[in-house]
């Protein structure tokens, strides 16, 4: 079994793939520090970029994120979904492509991006349901939970398939396998990596505490959010990151949420009828 | 092409015009055949009619006792590391029960 780094900073430090954020998101957040920034300015970084618009503009016209009119451009797409949101589209769509090596006998990377991009479709809907505002950040979320579990199993394939082994056998979680294993779980790994991208922690909190959204300190209602779409994508059995059974489900977490059991079988069954659509749009 | 209220909506109808919610987005395309779970869909987001080609049935699954209990049975096992009897775990055993019979039954029929 390969040697495993002994903190979760040595693991993303030793990483040079993973040392920057996808470039056009770097790009715009630098361009959003300029106050005289303009919807132009985002929009010609992002054109520069043929890839991540061309896949921007397939979600922006899906059904799922549902504008009546047709966005055809761009500047379209920022000026009706705003600056930020857009970027946090863009990083959602070009983080994909910086993971290229999942051992597919562990899990296929069609499979992992669905169970991300399911989840992050299920807190959108969550986060429209309860009214939350730049529901686009919900997505993204939902798209980066589980990415410290790629990265170990990118890096290291054979200590994760004993982590899952493992779990599966003693009934305990994957995330508690692996800090058997590892001496740190995905979730930490994940927010390791955000942070080195320096990404805001309504990103990071959510992803480091989902599943223990009761620790969190900030973005709670992110945070719960996240922990249940994380449940119930598990339980529509739509892709795998890995681990095998639902993952447990935080009482007091769910107490503070106020949503009733009966809107999340539709959102659950939407999430389902359009996940194949929207995974294809982004890993084509 | 007629506009139909929910509760006189059939399984099997085709819609004929999007199906929006109060700020445009899109919930159903034009040209989906409704199934059940729409209604459950179309209740949430406070769609009360809509447009359809005109109605058609389609032969309803019928899920066997056995086909049922596999499904609980592999219910009960994803959800091993959770209480029973949260209310939220209860919907989701239900629903990972009747999803799995479903799979079998169609399985089957096919």
């Amino acid at each position: 079994m390969t040697k495993t780094p002994r903190t979760v900073e040595q693991l993303i430090n030793g990483i040079d793939e993973i040392a920057s954020p996808p470039q056009t998101y770097s790009r715009i957040s630098e361009a959003l520090q300029d106050t005289e920034c303009s919807v132009a300015t985002i929009a010609e970084i992002i054109s520069q970029d043929f890839a991540l618009t061309s896949k921007l503009l397939k979600l922006a016209n899906s059904a799922f994120f549902g504008f009546a009119q047709q966005i055809d451009t761009v500047t379209r797409a920022v000026t009706l979904l705003g600056i930020e949101q857009v970027r946090d589209l863009a990083l959602a769509t070009s983080v994909m492509e910086i993971f290229k090596d999942v051992p597919e006998e562990l899990v296929s990377m069609q499979s992992f991006w669905k169970h991300s991009i399911g989840c992050g479709m299920i807190s959108r809907l969550i986060a429209i349901h309860s009214q939350q505002r730049e529901i686009e950040r919900y997505f993204v979320n939902g798209i980066l939970h589980d990415i410290g579990r790629l990265l170990l199993l990118c890096k290291f394939p054979e200590n994760m398939a004993d982590a899952i082994e493992s779990s599966f056998k003693k009934s305990v979680s994957l995330a508690e396998a692996e800090r058997k294993i590892f001496g740190y779980c995905h979730a930490e790994a994940g927010e390791a990596l955000l942070k080195k991208w320096q990404l805001p922690t309504t990103l990071v909190i959510p992803v480091r505490y989902h599943h223990k959204p009761s620790s969190a300190a900030q973005h709670k209602s992110e945070t719960r959010i996240l922990h249940v779409s994380d449940i119930l994508i598990h339980a529509l059995e739509l892709g795998s990151s890995g681990e095998k059974r639902i993952p447990m489900l935080s009482n007091a977490s769910w107490g503070q949420m106020n949503i009733s059991v009966d809107v999340l079988e539709p959102i659950m069954l939407q999430t389902e009828e359009e996940v194949e659509l929207i995974t294809g749009a982004l890993l084509s | 092409m007629a506009r139909v209220a929910l509760k006189d909506l059939e399984i099997g109808s085709v819609l004929s015009n999007d199906v929006l919610d109060q700020s445009g987005r899109i919930l159903l395309k034009a040209g989906s055949t409704i199934e059940e779970k729409h209604f459950k869909i179309f209740k949430t987001w406070g769609i009360r009619t809509v447009e359809i080609h005109g109605q058609e049935t389609s032969e309803t699954l019928v899920l066997t006792e056995d086909q049922l209990g596999e499904g609980l049975q592999h219910a009960e096992s994803l959800l091993k590391l959770n209480q029973e009897s949260h209310e939220l775990i209860q919907m989701l055993r239900g629903l990972i029960q009747r999803r799995y019979a479903r799979k079998l039954a169609e399985a089957e029929r096919s």
